[in-house]
């Protein structure tokens, strides 16, 4: 027998044994183990717990228990949105949700990624209408949306404002409109209001998620994350900051050192554009 | 989102599942992969087999710890590229250093080539190391199963390298003893 045979054979050992090591080492979370007594403390106090959230239920907001429910909240928080002016008038929520899946609660402290960003417990929402498309987690205890992705797609009068050549290799959508060509639109104003600056924007954001103010920030080493390295100028019109970095946002209130951000895409394939805010970085 | 959902997601063919297992797991499963292969390009493309390994067996199974058994089918893969690797004399990472360790107290003629045989054995090495002290098995298993860095299982258990060095030693003689007792060496 060699090395190797051994290393082979030891991969089948009792996975209780792996995921111990796995724990021990830190590369998975350690799961909870508690005594009988701290059982009933924590039962205990969760009953109290539960007294007293019913009891203040409608001063902290919402809770949402159920996917059913959280396509619910995530329409009436869209629509919120839009009349804060954070978001176009003429945007349209679908009448049905592709998928609702349930997020557990995150703690990222390890995490090379993530800047120590607690995810509370939420529902993700993914809902594409015919010309809108929404990404939202929606946190279970407040009801706000946290992260939101929103696509929308260029109507038919809409003009490119770039058709380039695509370059070699890229895959074109068989039968595309516009042939083997990248076309770009910006059709920001279907998503957010025309002419909105990026202050504006993020004061906005602030006084949705219930924040005292903000600071619109660059990052050291940025570029290697695509974040901007210097803070754009809050006066910027915020359609202007597409084909940019991310625009990193810290909020005064929020989780300490864990940063937020902005990103506008435009679709190479004419398919549209895109703005993403919130806490689910795709740092790193 | 929970491992049940996880899986779930794989019964039912939704390829959101590999998206939830990376975005969870995909930490533990490069690093499991760098610790054998010492190349991040290697062990990203192990990880990205083992995803699709791992698609391909669930269903059928539905395996009840779920973090194990994507680290073992990760580890498989891994160990089967250096073992490649090693042929064409190229790279290695800290699991060479590990299997070096090994290789003196193994060393033996034959090889262990039909399945039935490596399952015995993996029954025999489940049964040694519950034998071992939790310290000490804790310390085999960082060391030999995850390819873990001695250094790197000192600080996490807080202990000395000296100490996990120690324990690894006398681990791997009572090993050597007790699969020449089992007929295996």
């Amino acid at each position: 027998m060699n090395a190797f045979d051994f290393m082979d054979a030891f991969g089948g050992i009792a996975p209780e044994k792996v995921q111990a090591a796995l724990e021990s080492m830190g590369y998975i979370p350690a799961r909870k183990r508690r005594g009988a007594r701290r059982t009933l403390r924590t039962v205990l106090l969760a009953a109290a717990m539960a007294l007293l959230l019913t009891a203040c239920g409608y001063a902290v907001g919402r809770f949402v228990n159920s996917p059913e429910q959280a396509f619910r909240v995530a329409r009436q928080e869209i629509s919120k949105m839009q009349d804060m002016g954070l978001l176009a008038d003429e945007l349209t929520f679908p009448d049905e949700p592709d998928r609702v899946t349930e997020l557990p609660e995150r703690e990222t402290a390890d995490s090379e990624y993530w800047y120590g960003r607690i995810f509370r417990h939420s529902y993700n929402v993914s809902a594409r209408g015919e010309k809108y498309s929404f990404d939202l987690d929606v946190d279970t205890a407040t009801g706000k949306i946290t992260y939101m992705t929103i696509e929308a797609e260029p109507d038919e009068d809409d003009v490119p404002y770039e058709i380039s050549p695509a370059p070699d290799g890229a895959s074109i959508p068989d039968g595309g409109k516009w042939g083997k060509n990248f076309v770009y639109f910006d059709n920001y104003d279907d998503i957010f209001p025309a002419g909105i600056t990026l202050d504006r924007f993020c004061t906005l954001l602030s006084e949705y998620w219930g924040f005292s103010g903000y600071t619109i920030a660059g990052m050291q080493d940025g570029a290697a994350d695509d974040h901007g390295t210097e803070a754009p100028s809050g006066d910027t019109p915020l359609a202007g900051m597409a084909h940019g970095p991310y625009i990193t946002v810290y909020f005064d209130g929020d989780q300490s050192g864990a940063p937020m951000y902005i990103e506008l895409i435009s679709y190479c394939y004419g398919n549209g554009v895109c703005i993403t805010a919130g806490t689910g970085h795709a740092v790193g | 989102m929970e491992d049940t959902g996880i899986i779930d997601l794989y019964w039912q063919r939704n390829s959101l599942a590999i998206d939830e297992t990376d975005k969870k797991y995909g930490r533990m499963c490069r690093r499991l992969a760098g610790n054998i292969l010492g190349d991040a390009r290697d062990g990203e493309e192990c990880v990205s087999d083992a995803y699709m390994a791992v698609w391909q067996s669930i269903p059928t199974q539905r395996p009840a710890r779920f973090a194990a058994f994507l680290a073992a089918v990760t580890r498989r893969l891994s160990i089967d590229r250096l073992r490649e690797n090693t042929a064409a004399k190229r790279g290695g990472g800290e699991m060479s250093t590990a299997i070096d360790e090994l290789a003196d107290c193994l060393a033996a003629p034959g090889t262990v080539e039909a399945d039935v045989e490596a399952r015995a054995l993996a029954a025999a090495i489940d049964r040694f190391l519950g034998g071992l002290k939790e310290a000490d098995r804790s310390f085999f298993v960082c060391r030999y199963w995850l390819g873990a860095p001695i250094a790197e299982i000192a600080k996490r258990r807080g202990v000395s390298e000296s100490r996990v060095k120690s324990s690894l030693m006398r681990s791997r003689d009572r090993l050597r003893t007790y699969l020449s007792e089992e007929g295996y060496i």
